[in-house]
């Protein structure tokens, strides 16, 4: 067995790249479906912890999984919005908890999760350092959000703009950081938390005026006027808004507080009986859907397990062609070096020697791959980010 | 009680198909420590015969004995063992393992018995330093020339110490000075090493280094004479 292993071992080093690229493609072959087995557990594991921590979810009738994944991974999903007004019987009943949840803007390219600090309390989430964002323009960092910023406390890190070019478009806002969550390996450690007020504040539903004074200090330029009373400033100026600058008495709607927007409801009943009371009476009115999060992701994950069996048969059908292949290859090696193995049997090496031959170089090889496509499959299970977080 | 011959070869009867030339060869063997020239023309069956005699052929009818066992009384297992450990083979073609360096092809024989070749390192420094190759022991067969290739035949050949040395034009396209270090090298491994030596050559000059001289001409080997001079 050692002479078998040591002419095989010498064999295949002896055409480094020839057996690299054969021992690549069998490992592609390998590295596909237990890449894809391992994003798939990945995705069931982290689908389901966060389903199970969250009883029941909220929101206006339509596409459960986008309400179910905007809700509780923060995707970035266009979800029919609700409106304060929805909250209020939940916030008013003893039995359960209701926790709202704003989406849609974004700091520095991470979601914007407007909620209460009950959200905080109920997911368990602790601070590594800091508070909670008390004041609009206040914001809590998730652990990763801070590590890939590189933001500390008291920094200030400027909301994304939003999207489209409407004229009365929102500037954007500069947001404190008043803390940061210690790790969850969840989706909380990806996404920025505030208060509401800082989400409506960003969508332009409250607002404060800057002291109009002092920047007609700051931008003399702009003054096209002034009075006994005050200035008139040129409507060119655009100033940064800083919501920090501005006193939070000054901040103010122009709307009935019950119509500010939010995008879902979390709530923790009680009881078992409670959660299903509210769940029945909620989808038989029809105006919001309640939604349990645990049957919701195994719909999800049933739809992806017959795609990936789909994919898996593929790739079977993939290895098959591939293991084809490589017969040919070891067929044709073992035509071209005739002579050798021919000698081999000549000098006596016992019978069967030059076929172990081959099949120890077969095994090296696919040893060799697995060993590879295990390697990159763990590398990259490592390195691509959470599939939720991607789809 | 005379000990057995190492190769016996009795009314042996060999050729290729019915319709085919078959050759006729009653009586030859080989001593001990007896160095054996066998000269004929091409295709008057040299290379045949010493197919027969080291048991990778075997003879339509007749007797080929190896130290006293006919071949033919071997299962194939136990054929291939007394090969590799009796016998040292030198092929026309050199035949090395293009993937091994010459250290490690000369190693061979050892490695397909089991042992542990470093175990002979003394041995393959000598042999090598007697073949005039000491410092081509990390090249590849690719990197020599056919002198050098023909010599490292000879020392796989020779590394285990084998009883019987059959050697198939181990001097063909080898200049006159290849060719005398090469049968320098396998006669002395009969003379010290009291191995059987039969060497297929058509070189006329070597052959009166033999003790015997085997001529294979028409169907039939004349074995005889005193070629040393």
């Amino acid at each position: 067995m050692k002479a078998l292993r040591f002419l095989a071992f010498k064999q295949l080093v002896h055409h480094p790249a020839r057996n690299v690229l054969v021992m690549g493609c069998l490992a592609l072959v390998v590295f596909l479906p237990l890449l894809g087995g391992g994003l798939l557990r990945r995705y069931d594991h982290d689908l389901h912890q966060r389903a199970n921590a969250t009883p029941l979810v909220l929101g206006k009738p339509g596409n459960r999984f986008d309400l179910c994944l905007g809700a509780l991974f923060f995707r970035q999903t266009h979800l029919a919005p609700l409106t304060m007004g929805d909250l209020e019987p939940w916030s008013a009943r003893q039995d359960l908890v209701a926790v709202p949840i704003s989406l849609g803007a974004t700091v520095q390219g991470q979601p914007l999760v407007g909620t209460t600090p009950e959200y905080f309390e109920r997911r368990g989430l602790g601070f590594a350092q800091g508070r909670l964002p008390l004041k609009p323009g206040e914001i809590v960092l998730g652990a990763r959000v801070a590590k890939s910023l590189g933001a500390e406390l008291g920094a200030r890190l400027r909301s994304d703009p939003p999207m489209g070019f409407g004229l009365v478009g929102n500037a954007t806002q500069v947001l404190v950081v008043t803390g940061i969550l210690q790790t969850t390996h969840g989706p909380d450690d990806r996404a920025v938390f505030g208060a509401l007020q800082t989400c409506w504040l960003l969508d332009g539903w409250l607002h404060g005026h800057a002291d109009a004074q002092s920047i007609a200090q700051d931008h003399p330029e702009q003054v096209l006027a002034k009075a006994e009373n005050g200035v008139l400033l040129s409507g060119a100026l655009v100033p940064d808004q800083d919501v920090a600058q501005v006193a939070t008495e000054r901040l103010h709607l122009h709307a009935d507080p019950a119509s500010l927007p939010i995008s879902a409801i979390l709530l923790w009943p009680a009881s078992d009986k409670v959660l299903t009371i509210v769940q029945a009476d909620t989808n038989a009115q029809g105006l919001l859907s309640a939604l349990r999060p645990t049957q919701v992701v195994d719909d999800l994950l049933a739809l992806t397990l017959r795609i990936k069996s789909l994919i898996d048969r593929l790739i079977w059908l993939l290895g098959l062609g591939m293991a084809l292949l490589f017969l040919v290859v070891c067929v044709l090696s073992a035509q071209l070096r005739a002579g050798e193995l021919r000698t081999l049997a000549r000098m006596g090496a016992r019978p069967g020697f030059a076929t172990g031959l081959l099949a120890t170089e077969a095994a090296l090889l696919g040893l060799g791959a697995i060993a590879v496509a295990a390697l990159a499959a763990a590398l990259a299970l490592r390195l691509l980010p959470d599939l939720v977080h991607v789809l | 009680m005379q000990p057995a011959p190492l190769l016996l070869l009795e009314g042996v009867r060999h050729g290729y198909g019915p319709e085919g030339p078959a050759w006729a060869w009653p009586h030859l063997e080989l001593a001990a420590g007896q160095s054996i020239a066998c000269t004929g023309p091409s295709g008057s069956g040299k290379t045949t015969l010493l197919e027969l005699l080291a048991g990778l052929q075997t003879p339509q009818a007749g007797l080929v004995a190896c130290m006293g066992t006919p071949w033919s009384t071997l299962a194939n297992r136990e054929r291939q063992r007394k090969r590799l450990e009796h016998l040292g083979l030198v092929f026309q073609g050199f035949e090395l393992l293009a993937a091994l360096d010459v250290r490690e092809n000369v190693r061979l024989p050892l490695r397909l018995l089991g042992y542990a070749p470093s175990d002979f390192d003394v041995r393959l420094g000598e042999l090598l330093e007697r073949a005039g190759i000491p410092n081509l022991a990390r090249r590849k067969p690719a990197a020599l020339s056919h002198g050098e290739q023909q010599r490292v035949a000879l020392c796989r050949a020779l590394i285990h110490k084998p009883r019987i040395l059959l050697a198939d034009e181990p001097t063909a396209n080898l200049d006159a000075e290849n060719a005398e270090a090469v049968i320098e090298l396998l006669l002395h491994a009969v003379h010290d090493d009291g191995a059987g030596l039969v060497c297929v050559t058509h070189d006329r000059s070597l052959i009166t280094r033999f003790d015997q001289e085997w001529a294979v001409a028409g169907f039939q080997v004349r074995a005889g004479g005193e070629p040393k001079a």
